[in-house]
């Protein structure tokens, strides 16, 4: 398998009072396309934060991001918003679906923002029939339960055929059951689709149920 | 981002909070239509004044006055006696003869106001209703004047004992034109005089022979030289000659033959030392007005749109806290800057537009009313021909008003939305 993400010595520091923190502290790290990688770590760790410079959301201090072989800690924002929109999924954990809009709205959102794609409601449809959510089409977040608006949010990060999902604690405001189905979910898309996952997770479990399992410590990979 | 999607999705986000986008757009409301109402105000009040100028006093006239009179005499003032008209030059008939000999005068002739008179008819049976204070002119009306305009009856060769009415007398008397010719009306003299030389004059009798239509706010016409003996008589003269020598007349009325000679007749008439207005002087007065009061009146609407602003610039800025999180979330999907930003320009201008559209309705509501109110007394008090309304508005001013109240929105709305686009996505999702 070829690698689809090539992260060298990726260093993100803050400066919290005065104070500077790594968070992210000279990571080197490649990601296989295909692959199914959790990130685990105490809080604290930078695991959030490494998924946040892979996701394009945040710039790194030092270091590159390579995805597909283009530098992503280079891009200007008109790029990174193309390569969050086309390229990245995010899945949240607490879902962050728009509570004014509709599972279907939500799930078109990535689309409304694509410049290339119309905003056809077909693939929004497929997204949601493949979470067997259609019959949950017109309902806002709050007639969904738990498990109902991460699937919407699965479908949301799914909607425009993306390489990478980026999962952040998705199951951490589930219960097992439900929490099991996104996992579960998850696995499934990755093998059909060939779509690379990562889990940021606390659970044990789900880093089993992953290809990898990469632990983080203080910003480093340990 | 489609425009459209922008719009559907700012749509959404302000029918989540209908009362707050309602209040908002209320307070853009109230500017907006304080705006409308006000300018559309001084446009018919502008339309009213020089309707009013205009109907007594068109582009040929010229009113000359002796220098120094305090009261132009166009809404028919008595003129003010002056205390030093020796050092004035006085309107007598030499004068008259050389503005007649002006190049380009079609006719210049003297026009006494007449103090108010008590004004009743002789025969009671037929109205026993009394005038307690009717105005009048002396004055020779003229063929060739195109600003009298005669009802019924000859105007034209009135003899010392006739009287022509207006159509205001006859109407106020509920009585039909023709009814009133050849009646006898009789003016008394009320006590009061305008100088202590004036004594009481003994009351006349005159025939109708005529009606007019109003003009200037004469309620009857006596010829000049009935005029010009009244106010001898009641300024205690002996005869007219020595009147018109020593006081001359009040003012003399000048027609000229073209619009373009006015001003250079009007100008020699002034090099001879006397007060020459003609209707370009006096609208100049009024333009000044005209100029000053919409000022002050849009001074006015851009404080309330002012004060409306802020409201949008409040509720926006809420409106960002709040949605701080879909803020990060929409940028984490691939929303650009720019998207984030029209997508918060185009909230604040929809509450603009909804201000201004409810401005707009409720504007033209309430001028259509107001002018349906107003329209009889403007009609019959004021006398005015063509003109109606009180409130004067275009529909291009209209649209414009409610592309000015996007444009406040969207104004507004800068600062808020440049702050949401500006936002860090890490940091707007990681916001509770």
């Amino acid at each position: 398998m070829k690698k689809l993400i090539e992260i060298k010595n990726l260093t993100k520091r803050y400066r919290i009072g005065g104070e500077t923190i790594n968070a992210v502290d000279d990571v080197t790290l490649d990601i296989l396309e295909g692959e199914m990688v959790a990130i685990t770590g105490p809080s604290g760790s930078g695991k959030s934060t490494l998924m946040h410079l892979i996701g394009g959301l945040d710039k790194p201090t030092k270091g590159d991001i390579l995805v597909g072989g283009i530098n992503i800690a280079k891009l200007k924002d008109r790029d990174l918003s193309k390569y969050r929109n086309t390229t990245i999924g995010f899945v949240f954990q607490s879902f962050n679906l728009q509570p004014n809009l509709t599972s279907l709205e939500n799930v078109k959102l990535p689309l409304i923002f694509s410049r290339s794609a119309s905003n056809k409601v077909d693939p929004a449809i497929r997204a949601l029939k493949m979470l067997d959510l259609e019959n949950r089409i017109s309902h806002k977040p709050n007639q969904l339960s738990g498990g109902q608006k991460q699937r919407v949010g699965i479908a949301r990060a799914l909607v425009n055929n993306p390489k990478i999902i980026l999962a952040d604690e998705p199951t951490g405001n589930l219960d097992s059951k439900n929490g099991s189905i996104v996992i579960n979910l998850l696995r499934e898309i990755n093998k059909e689709k060939n779509v690379t996952i990562i889990i940021v997770t606390h659970d044990p479990n789900i880093a089993n149920k992953c290809d990898r399992e990469i632990r983080m410590k203080d910003g480093k990979i340990v | 981002m489609k425009i459209t999607d922008a719009i559907n999705l700012s749509l959404k986000s302000l029918t989540g909070h209908k009362i707050r986008t309602f209040l908002t757009s209320f307070s853009v409301f109230v500017g907006v239509f304080i705006i409308i109402i006000l300018l559309s105000l001084s446009n018919g009040a502008q339309q009213l004044i020089i309707a009013q100028i205009t109907n007594q006093f068109d582009l040929k006239t010229i009113f000359v006055l002796r220098k120094g009179s305090l009261s132009p005499n166009f809404f028919g003032t008595n003129v003010t006696e002056s205390n030093n008209t020796e050092q004035i030059k006085i309107l007598d008939n030499q004068i008259l003869n050389e503005i007649r000999n002006i190049e380009g005068v079609l006719f210049a002739d003297p026009v006494i106001n007449i103090f108010s008179r008590k004004l009743e008819f002789i025969d009671k049976n037929f109205d026993d209703r009394v005038v307690p204070s009717a105005s009048g002119g002396g004055w020779d009306l003229k063929k060739e004047d195109s600003s009298i305009k005669i009802v019924t009856g000859d105007v034209f060769n009135i003899k010392n004992n006739e009287i022509v009415l207006t159509k205001d007398l006859v109407d106020a008397y509920g009585k039909d034109v023709n009814e009133v010719i050849g009646q006898k009306v009789m003016l008394i003299d009320t006590v009061s005089g305008f100088s202590n030389q004036s004594k009481p004059i003994p009351n006349r009798e005159y025939t109708v022979v005529g009606v007019i239509e109003k003009v200037r706010n004469f309620v009857y016409i006596l010829n000049l030289d009935e005029g010009l003996s009244t106010i001898t008589e009641k300024n205690n003269y002996s005869s007219i000659e020595e009147y018109i020598n020593t006081v001359g007349y009040p003012s003399i009325y000048v027609k000229s033959k073209s619009e373009n000679l006015v001003n250079n007749i009007a100008q020699e008439i002034k090099d001879k030392g006397f007060d020459a207005s003609t209707l370009e002087d006096v609208l100049k007065v009024f333009n000044i007005l005209f100029i000053v009061v919409p000022i002050i009146f849009i001074f006015i609407g851009i404080v309330a749109i002012f004060v409306s602003s802020i409201g949008i610039i409040n509720t926006m800025l809420m409106s960002v806290f709040e949605r701080t999180r879909d803020i990060g979330v929409m940028k984490a999907v691939g929303a650009r800057s720019k998207d984030i930003l029209i997508l918060f320009l185009s909230e604040s201008s929809f509450i603009g537009f909804l201000g201004g559209l409810m401005a707009v309705i409720s504007s033209i509501i309430f001028m259509n009313i107001g002018n349906q109110v107003f329209k009889d007394r403007i009609v019959k008090v004021l006398d005015i021909k063509g003109v109606e309304n009180i409130f004067v508005f275009s529909y291009e001013f209209i649209l414009l008003v409610l592309v000015f109240s996007i444009l406040v929105g969207i104004l507004a709305g800068l600062y808020p939305a440049i702050r949401a686009a500006k936002m860090n996505p890490v940091d707007a999702l990681r916001s509770e």
